[in-house]
Order: structure tokens, then sequence, then C-alpha cells
């Protein structure tokens, strides 16, 4: 009994030690706040519930500009997640804390000189582990004939305070940024800036270079071009192993990135668009000794894709559009046996066309195959085509104003084929059928009916395996009813009743000159819903909700050349929740939200969960 | 019609052309055409429908045990992502904070098709299995939306490491699922954490395949 008085305890201990810093941290942000002149500011506090997870997310950024060029800013994040003791395993309580604080202040001293300081702190700690890396410096800004240079010199600290013992770091911190916007054109940006971030820790320096150039031009209405290439480069080193046994390694990686996007109207009024990416990039590593991580090894890639799409209104009543989409990738991992090469190619189009006042169509389609190339040995099971063909429509028939029909329906095919003998008997189409109409009724301005039917099939048959009785030939079909009740009965009460009736079953799939199915299971589910949504008062909101779903599942089978059907499970669910908000506007608002939720089956046991959340926002 | 004045024709002239230029330089990829392969020496690869949750991630886990990334592939949603809080610390403690950052599906892929790759070319020196444990938290399956939890258990042989490694991973992974129209089910965000804070999990695992 002691023994059990003296861990809770601890563990009370434990969760106001853990809960003090983010406090403490809030009083004096809070303080600071309250002082005259203070200014804008933004808190964001978020608590949630998840049976054994408990996650609290602080956040707070505020800012202020003083005369005569004075400006502070200041910005905090904390996100603290607690995993309570689980009963499948005999762990402890998991406390996990992310935290970040940003200090800046900045004094103009001239139009063109700017001067200022910085400091920002990141926290990860987890149980008895703590990592803390700190950054601060001084910082200027000048500009001149349009050029501007930003630098800032100062220092970092890393801190690593593991069960295994513990390491620092430390070292000296450059960055220099410089860039310029000329202006070349009338009706054009152009920005070109290079920046270099150097961090001379003792253990683990970090070198990058960052160089890029943007051009925009807007020519007409009609035609317009966007232009920008970025070049990086970076050298760093890390640590790989265990903290008693690590090792130190480095990483060059080199990046080349080309972006272009145009538009132009050409004859006829065809509006035409053409974007282009080209991506190349490089990793290369050294390690201190000669055994590493049989994954990190010296890699390139190089990724270009285009897409052309052209577009043409007739008599602003229909809209034809029509786009080819390309995508070639090429990755080449030096000695290794991993290069792959793909090649994507995607033609589609679309139709948009208000036949009259009451009818309007849209209509989409698309036909692509994406190829894997890959070297001999690979090939055996990657080489591989997958052919995507999906097609889209939904139909709306105004009926009157209070009445009205919008029809869906759709098709996608994949299909996927193993170019090796090793796997193509995975080779297998996928199709998949939706059709979805959905009725809407107002008879009266505060009462709406909502009725939707879905059916979907999905065929699944084997390239290799169409002619025999197979197994993997399979058929899933699931239809729904959807009805929904929305009635407001004063401008402060209104109810929402809701019923979902789903049938789901699936089965073996036998070609007979065409596919028939060979049922192996079924299940129907009833979902009753009813909601409520009160205001008392004009900041006040209440929405108490109630769920209850029955789902029964039985299995076929043929016993004696006699069809079977077994009831197999029977499924209960009950949900309560209620929420409740409190709110000035969309940016100022507390809301509580809290759910229990009741399953019972007759393949497990009861089952009961809880769910709670809380969210403040508060602008100053 | 609207008359064109010569200079814009001029430019969309030069614009056609050196697009021309660039789609016979570059080539283009057809849209309808696959190759062809031939019939099937051996019989493996396990999917099915993603009908439910739980299927997904048996595809998931059949995947990764075959060693198939057209299979893995599919059980991922395009708005996917991985996050592995707990063994950011160790990222960041090595130097390397960007390590589980903006880890999304083109992320999983490259990791996963590499670990595949590396698998499935050195069979003899470095294997993997990954099995779920029976005991996990009560699964929360909604119409729209699900999460799985899975106590896991991955066993890891590395041969050509000196000394030969042999690595046991264990951890609970959390699979969030949505359901979709074509897709059915698939997972928009996978979390792991391990058994043990400071021990290895899957995330370690696949980490070091990141580039």
């Amino acid at each position: 009994m002691d023994c059990t008085c003296v861990s809770a305890k601890n563990q009370i201990h434990y969760f106001l030690s853990k809960m003090t810093k983010p406090v403490f941290l809030l009083l004096i942000i809070l303080s600071i706040l309250s002082l005259e002149d203070a200014f804008s500011a933004q808190l964001r506090l978020d608590f949630s519930q998840d049976n054994r997870t408990y996650i609290w997310n602080t956040s707070l950024d505020c800012g202020r500009e003083t005369n005569p060029g004075l400006s502070w800013g200041f910005s905090s994040a904390i996100n603290s997640m607690l995993i309570k003791r689980s009963v499948f395993s005999a762990n402890q309580d998991r406390w996990q804390e992310d935290g970040k604080i940003n200090l800046n202040l900045d004094y103009t001293l001239t139009s063109r000189l700017k001067i200022g300081a910085l400091f920002s702190q990141n926290i990860n700690s987890l149980e008895k582990r703590k990592v803390t890396s700190s950054e601060y410096g001084i910082t200027t800004e000048y500009s001149i004939s349009g050029i501007r240079f930003v630098q800032i010199i100062g220092g970092k600290d890393i801190d690593r305070r593991l069960k295994e013992g513990k390491r620092k770091d430390s070292g000296f911190n450059h960055r220099l940024e410089i860039s310029h916007s000329p202006y070349l054109l009338s009706e054009s940006v152009t920005r070109i800036s290079f920046s270099q971030t150097s961090s001379q820790l003792s253990n683990i320096p970090l070198l990058e270079r960052d160089f890029s150039i943007f051009f925009a031009k807007n020519f007409s209405e009609e035609d317009s071009l966007e232009f920008s290439y970025r070049e990086a480069w970076s050298k760093k080193k890390f640590f790989w192993g265990d903290l008693t046994d690590s090792q130190i390694n480095t990483q060059r990686r080199t990046q080349r990135v080309i972006n272009l996007r145009s538009s132009t109207q050409v004859p006829f009024d065809i509006r035409v668009k053409f974007d282009f990416d080209l991506v190349s990039s490089g990793y290369k590593y050294s390690w201190e000794q000669e055994s590493h991580s049989p994954g990190l090894t010296d890699n390139f890639s190089n990724s270009q894709n285009f897409i052309l799409k052209i577009k043409r209104q007739f008599f602003k009543r229909l809209s034809l559009g029509s786009f080819y989409k390309y995508l070639e990738t090429d990755e080449d991992y030096a000695d290794d046996q991993k290069d792959q090469k793909m090649k994507n190619g995607e033609l589609g189009g679309n139709l948009q066309v208000k036949i009259s006042e009451k009818d309007s169509l849209y209509f989409t389609t698309s036909i692509g195959v994406t190829s894997f190339y890959t070297p001999e040995v690979s090939a055996w099971f990657n080489d591989r085509d997958i052919l995507t063909l999906f097609a889209w429509g939904e139909y709306l028939h105004v009926f009157s104003p209070i009445f009205s029909l919008r029809l869906e329906g759709g098709f996608r095919n994949f299909n996927q084929i193993y170019i090796s003998n090793r796997l193509s008997a995975n080779n297998n189409h996928n199709q998949t059928y939706v059709i979805s109409p959905t009725l809407i009724w107002r008879p009266h301005p505060n009462l709406n009916f909502k009725q939707n039917y879905n059916i979907q099939a999905n065929y699944i048959y084997y390239d290799y395996e169409k002619s025999i009785e197979s197994t993997k030939n399979r058929l899933f079909r699931r239809a729904s009813s959807n009805t929904s009740i929305n009635c407001l009965l004063t401008p402060r009460v209104s109810f929402i009743f809701g019923y979902i009736y789903k049938y789901e079953d699936y089965g073996q799939l036998i070609w007979r000159d065409q596919w028939v199915q060979k049922p192996s299971w079924e299940r129907r589910t009833h979902t009753f819903s009813l909601s409520m949504k009160y205001m008392p008062a004009k900041s006040w909101v209440f929405s108490p909700e109630y769920t209850y779903q029955k789902r029964r599942s039985w299995d076929h089978s043929m016993i004696a050349e006699k069809k079977m059907r077994t009831l197999t499970d029977k499924f209960y669910r009950n949900m309560l929740s209620l929420s409740c908000k409190y709110f000035i506007d969309d940016r100022n608002y507390i809301s509580l939200t809290g759910a229990r939720r009741v399953q019972k089956s007759t393949l497990s046991c009861k089952e009961s969960s809880d769910f709670v959340s809380v969210s403040v926002n508060r602008v100053f | 019609m609207r008359r064109i004045s010569s200079v814009r024709l001029f430019c969309v002239f030069v614009f056609s052309f050196l697009l021309l230029g660039y789609f016979c330089t570059s080539g283009c990829k057809n849209p309808f055409k696959t190759r062809n392969s031939p019939q099937p020496v051996i019989r493996e690869g396990t999917w099915e429908t993603p009908a439910s949750p739980e299927i997904v991630i048996q595809n998931l886990l059949h995947a990764y045990n075959e060693k198939i990334i057209g299979n893995f592939i599919q059980c991922l949603c395009d708005s996917f992502a991985f996050s592995a809080r707990v063994d950011s610390i160790d990222a960041v403690d090595k130097g390397l904070p960007e390590l589980f950052a903006n880890w999304d599906r083109s992320v999983e892929i490259s990791v996963t098709t590499s670990i595949f790759n590396t698998s499935r070319q050195n069979p003899d020196s470095f294997d993997y299995v990954v099995s779920f444990l029976s005991n996990h938290p009560p699964d929360e399956v909604g119409d729209t939306l699900a999460v799985l939890s899975r106590n896991y258990e991955l066993f890891i042989s590395d041969s050509k490491a000196t000394p030969p490694e042999t690595t046991f991973a264990k951890g609970t992974a959390t699979f969030y699922m949505r359901q979709t129209s074509f897709s059915w089910w698939s997972i928009y965000f996978w979390s792991d954490i391990p058994a043990e804070a400071g021990k290895d999990d899957w995330a370690d695992f696949k980490a070091q395949f990141k580039q």
C-alpha cells in the first residue's frame, strides 16, 4: 500500500515537474505581453486525449515595431506528449517534449543599415534523454544600389544528455546572404540570391551554399513566363551508431533545379500552358570505417517532367481541355545494382458543358503508362509497367429551385504488368466501377432532405489465371443508401438526422464466358445518428451528437451442394459526443470536445474509449 | 476574330519550335502501350481488395515480407506521411534533424524500394522478417476513417556487417486510414514508436535506407 502511495506521489511529482517548465515560460511571456506598448500577439493552446495518449501543444508569436526603428519578435512552440503505460507491455509512461524559442531584436541605424541580435533554442527530450541546441548571433543588414547584404555572426551549442552518456559540441556560426532584385523589363520581377551557412562545430561541422535566380514577366493578360534556377551544395558530418561507439561520417550533397512556367493564347482562342521541371541531385558518403549501413550508398538522381495543357471555350457554355504529362527519373546508385529508370506518359482531357439553364455536365478522363526499367539483376523483380485508365462524370439536373438531382459515375482500371517471369504471376487487372445518384429536396427554407445511393464494384483478376478457377480472382461489391434530414427549428436550434444502410459482399470471381461471383461473405451495416446545434447566446455553441451502429456478418459456404449462409458476427456501437465552443470571431475562441464510445461484438469483448480535446486561440 | 499581333505570332512560333525540339530530343512516352511479359515460373505475391482496414495492413505485411514494391505502393494514399516522433530525438542527436522530416509518399516508396532491392539482391547476406503480434489495442473503425495499432517484431540479419549483425526491433505501428471511391481503404499516416525508448524499431530500420 505504501509502495503504491510512493509510486503515485512520484508520478504526480513527475507530472508537475514536466508541466512546470511550459507554465513558467508562459507566465514570463504573458508578463512581457502585459507591458505597456506591447502589441500584436497570437496564443494557441491545444490539449487532446485519445485513450492512452495525451498531447499538449502550446504556441505563442508576438512582435512589435516601435519608434525610432526598433523592433523585436518572439515566437515559441512547445509540444508535449505522454503515452501512458500500455496494458500490453511492461513499459513505463513515456514523456516526450519538443520545444523551440526564437527571439530577435532589430534596430535601424540608417535607411541602409540595420543591426540586431537573435537567439534561438531547440529542446528535444524523451524520458531521461535530452538534446538542447542553441544558436545566438549578431545580425547586420546593409542595402546599397538594390543589393541587400545580410550577415549573422555568432555561435552554436549542442548539448546531448542521453542515458548512455553526454556529448557536447560548440563552435562558430556564420551566415551570409546576398540578394539583388534588378529592374530589367517592365511588368517583370527578377531576383538573384546567394547564401552560405557555416557551422564550425567541433565534431560535426556543416557548410551549405545556395544560389538562385528567379525571373517572371507578364507580357499581356494572356501571356506570361516564369523561370527559376537553383543550385545548392552542402557538406556535413553526422554521427552514426550508438553514443558509446559512434563514428563520424560525411555527407556531400549537390542539387540543381530548373523550373519553367509559361502560358499563352494561340490563334483560334486556344489557351496553351507549358510547365517544365528539371531536378538533379547527388549524395556522396565517406565513412570512418568500412562497415556502415547497407542502405546509405553514393547515389545520383535526375528527373524531368513537363505538362502541356490546352483549353478552349465555346460560346461561354462549353469548355474543352486536354493535357499530356511526361515524367522521367533516373536513379544511379554507383556500384550498386539498385539503379532504376522510370518513364511515365499520361494523356487526358475534360469537358464542362452547360446544356441548358437546368442541366450541366462535367466529364474527365485520362490514360497513362508508367514503366520501370532496372539493371539485369533487379529486372527479375522490379521491371514493370502500370497502365491506369480513369474516367469520371457528373451530371446535374435542377427540376426546380427546391429539387435537384446529381448523378456521378466513374471507372478506373489499374493494370500491373511485371516483365520478369519470377513475378508475372502477379500481373492483374484491378477494375472499379462507381455510380452514385443524389437527390436534394428543400420543401421549406428551414428543412433540407438529401438522399444518396452509391453502388461500387471492384473486380480483380490475374492475367495468367483468368481461365482457371483461381481464388486470387475476386469481386468485392458495396451498395449504400445515405439519408440526411437537416432541420432549422429556430435561428438558434437546428437538428440533423442521418441514416446509412450499407451492404457489402465479397467472393471468388469465376470466368464462364462472363464473370460470375461465388460469394464468400456478406456484411450489412445500419448507422443512425442524431445531432443538435444549439446557440444559447450569440457567442456560445453546444453540439451534442449520438450515433448508433449495428453490423451483421455472414459467411457463405457449400455443404453437400447446398448453399449455406451462417451468421458469424454481430457488432454494436454507441457513441455520444458533446462539443462546446465559445467564440468572439474566427481567431478568438475556446472549444471543448468530449466523446465516449462503447462497442461490443460477438468476436471480441466489450470495449469503451474516451476522447477529449481542448483548444484555445487568442489574438491580442 | 481578334487580330493577333505579328510579335505574338512570332513568339508563339518560336515557343512551338522549341517545344517540338524538346519533344524530339527528350522523347515522350506512349500512354497506351505496355510491354509483354512471359508466363510465370513461380507463384508468389499476396494481395486482396482493401475492403477493410485490417486487409490493408495484411497487404502491407505481405508486401513487406514478399518484397513486392507494387503491392506495397497500393497500400498508401497519395497524401501519405510517416512519423517517428520518438526516434526523432536520436536523429537530432546524430546531427541529422531532417532524417524523419517531410517523410511523404515518395520518400516512403524510395526507402522501401531500396530495402526490397537490397534484400532481393543479397538474399544470403541481408534479410528481414516482420510480423504483427496478436495482442494490440482495440481498432477504431469508422465509416471513412480508421486507426489500427499493431505491436510488431522485426528480425533483421546482416551477415555482411563486421561482425555479422542480427537486430531484433520491436515497437508499435499505428496506421491511420481513409476510404476513397476508387482506392478503397489506404494508409494516409503511419506513426511508429519503439517498444522501449532508445531501442531499435521499424523507423530506425527504414531510416538506414533514406538517402
